[in-house]
């Protein structure tokens, strides 16, 4: 089941099945639990000889079963979190064990086709502007977080409006990375920039296209509305 | 060219074991030794930056040779001679080849995995994996430094992870996942002296199964190498407490400063330096606690003056600090926070381990009620009472001081990730511990 999430897209299971996989486990563990202490029982003389000391009185035994009946608790616990974490981590390397690094970048991360788009298009000294850091965009406007992907080039946050291009060679064209419920805060930047040229990346195809516009009017044109790209600030 | 990196780092790690301790198995140092010679090499690596000394691939070379002909000089010194590996085959019966096979995949999964994976977590990629990155192509510190964050975290896994990048390597985390199986092998040295040979395995595999640990072992994040060292920092404390051996000291000491080394933040070696103090009181060995002190110091000291000077903050000394921060969560009313602060510790403290921490408790319980020898599990409990105090404090600290206290729980639980491990240890020495004679059973 984690596999074949993994292999689609989170919640796939609870969406196509209507199994919730942390229910799931819990029903499985539970079951699992049962068994391990009916086995015990069945073996009691044995479990008390091998694993038990064997002169105890009966309070020091009941403590002694408290302390493995957690004990158990938390490695069928620590069992399934494991198994879990196994899965999710190797089945994208089984399926996928040539993939190159940009490609396993890509499983985990969705923004990363985007980022190295930027990196193709803008040269490692140069100077770029992100959206402020707020919502929607709080990843690609997350200087901190920015500078690691487009490293070497330097990164400047900008604000909403009133931005001083000039300091810049170039700036993102984002819709947002985080869900709002009011479309209109989505996309930035939000003011007209002369450009010398403007890069649309489309997020779907991975392909990106220049626009023949030495202007970046996000009101009047209607590419700019939930748009990807870069323009490169400049000209008349 | 990173798998020459992890020959030489082990290589330099053995030789330097051997150095301070001859007597260990072959197993123990070159696990221990891997510990070593990563915290003392990336430590000789900043120190030289510090005084001018760029980082590169032919200095991190030089070091690690450095660190190696020292130890060689020392061996030759003191006229040792380097134990072989113990090849005689262990026979292993069905359930312990079973236990291994699962160790082994373990192990595998978190070497395939880190050398897979880029880098995909948030804190290494806006800090500790971005300063490896800078570092290896600047040389420098300057350029991590103005980008801000820098001087939150000292700087051993950046510089491990540097150190990767210099030989080559696209998966950094592959030092990550050397420090888990290093760990395991550890603890199996460990309990093989302490418990019957059938459950050593078996309560190997325990902590190779903690989900923190496992799930750590795949990622960059400083919480995993702190816990190794710290926890390991108690085998080799129980060692010296045993033997009274000035090596098992030193190591002991050596591990504190490199968990030091690897986070600051959280002052939980104080609980290390409350137990020798202790220890020194009672046994009249002052010279013991300045052996440890000076250790633990020459590991502290550099990051705390680099960051005071670089930064323009000064950090003052433990009691300073220690007064200062008791000073700010008691300027506030205790009574009225205490909910809230409760709520937190369980939450993100005890929620997460839950049945192990009850476990534990009854573990305490069934001490202080049957064994007669209490007098061996006292460090180790201590060791994991004052680690809790210690928590607690913090959090009390932290929640006067900064206002988004309750929104990173999740840290609070990745930084006393050691706690579990510690208590499992306790639990396992409880129920599987025998007598001497009955150990090989």
């Amino acid at each position: 089941m984690i596999a074949n999430e993994v292999l689609n897209y989170e919640n796939y299971i609870f969406s196509n099945y209507h199994i919730h996989i942390n229910s799931f486990e819990n029903v499985v563990r539970f079951g699992l639990i049962l068994i391990i202490i009916l086995y015990i029982h069945k073996k009691k003389d044995l479990f008390r000889k091998k694993i038990l000391s064997n002169h105890r009185n009966f309070k020091e035994q009941g403590v002694e079963y408290i302390i493995f009946l957690f004990f158990i608790l938390f490695l069928s616990k620590s069992l399934f979190l494991v198994s879990e974490k196994m899965i999710r981590n190797t089945t994208r390397i089984f399926t996928n064990p040539l993939a190159s690094f940009s490609q396993k970048n890509e499983f985990k991360n969705k923004l990363y086709p985007y980022f190295y788009f930027i990196t193709q298009n803008t040269p490692p000294n140069s100077i770029i502007m992100i959206p402020p850091k707020q919502n929607p965009w709080l990843t690609t406007g997350n200087a901190s977080y920015m500078k690691y992907f487009l490293y070497p080039r330097k990164i400047i946050g900008g604000k909403l409006e009133d931005n001083d291009y000039s300091r810049v060679n170039y700036v993102l064209i984002t819709k947002g990375d985080w869900h709002v419920p009011n479309n209109e805060l989505y996309d930035w930047p939000k003011e007209i920039i002369s450009a010398k040229k403007i890069t649309i990346f489309d997020m779907n195809t991975k392909k990106s296209s220049i626009l023949s516009e030495n202007k970046f009017d996000p009101i009047a044109s209607s590419y700019f509305k939930n748009a990807w790209g870069l323009i490169e600030v400049g000209g008349k | 060219m990173s798998i020459f990196l992890l020959i030489i780092i082990h290589l330099a790690g053995y030789l330097l074991m051997s150095s301070i301790d001859n007597k260990l198995s072959f197993l123990m140092k070159l696990s221990v030794g891997y510990l070593v010679s990563i915290s003392l090499t990336t430590l000789f690596l900043f120190i030289l930056n510090i005084v001018g000394i760029q980082y590169s691939q032919i200095n991190t070379l030089l070091v690690i040779s450095f660190l190696s002909l020292l130890s060689l000089l020392i061996i030759s010194l003191k006229g040792v001679r380097l134990v072989r590996p113990n090849y005689n085959r262990i026979k292993m019966n069905l359930l312990e080849k079973r236990t291994f096979f699962i160790i082994a995949a373990l192990a595998l999964v978190t070497i395939i995995a880190s050398a897979y994976w880029p880098i995909t977590d948030w804190d290494s990629i806006v800090l500790y994996d971005y300063r490896a990155k800078s570092f290896a192509n600047t040389g420098n510190m300057s350029e991590a430094i103005s980008t801000g964050y820098f001087f939150g975290y000292p700087l051993l896994t950046s510089l491990a992870q540097m150190m990767i990048y210099q030989f080559g390597g696209l998966g950094p985390g592959i030092i990550h996942s050397f420090f888990y199986i290093h760990f395991l092998i550890i603890i199996y040295s460990y309990f093989s002296k302490k418990i019957k040979r059938k459950w050593i395995l078996i309560s190997t595999l325990f902590i190779a199964i903690i989900p923190d640990l496992f799930i750590h072992a795949q990622m960059t994040y400083t919480n995993l190498p702190f816990t190794i060292y710290f926890v390991t920092a108690y085998i080799f404390l129980e060692k010296w407490l045993e033997n009274k051996s000035i090596s098992n000291l030193l190591i002991f000491s050596i591990l504190v400063g490199s968990s030091i080394w690897t986070r600051s933040t959280e002052p939980y070696w104080v609980a290390y330096l409350i137990l020798i103090f202790i220890y020194s009181i009672i046994k009249k060995k002052y010279l013991h606690f300045a052996i440890f002190y000076l250790v633990v110091s020459i590991f502290r000291k550099p990051w705390l003056i680099f960051r005071e000077i670089s930064s323009g903050n000064p950090i003052g000394n433990v009691a300073t600090q220690a007064l200062s921060s008791v000073s700010i969560a008691f300027s506030e009313r205790i009574i009225r926070k205490l909910p809230l602060i409760s709520e937190y510790f369980y939450r993100y403290i005890l929620e997460p381990r839950i049945f192990i921490t009850i476990s534990f408790i009854f573990s305490i319980i069934y001490v202080f009620n049957s064994s007669k020898e209490k007098s061996k599990f006292l460090p180790l409990l201590l060791l994991i009472l004052l680690s809790y105090s210690i928590t607690l404090a913090g959090i009390f600290v932290f929640s006067s001081s900064v206002d988004y206290w309750k929104e990173i729980g999740g840290s609070a639980t990745r930084m006393t990730m050691f706690l579990p491990i510690l208590e499992i240890i306790f639990i396992i020495k409880v129920i599987f511990y025998k007598k001497n004679s009955n150990l090989n059973e």
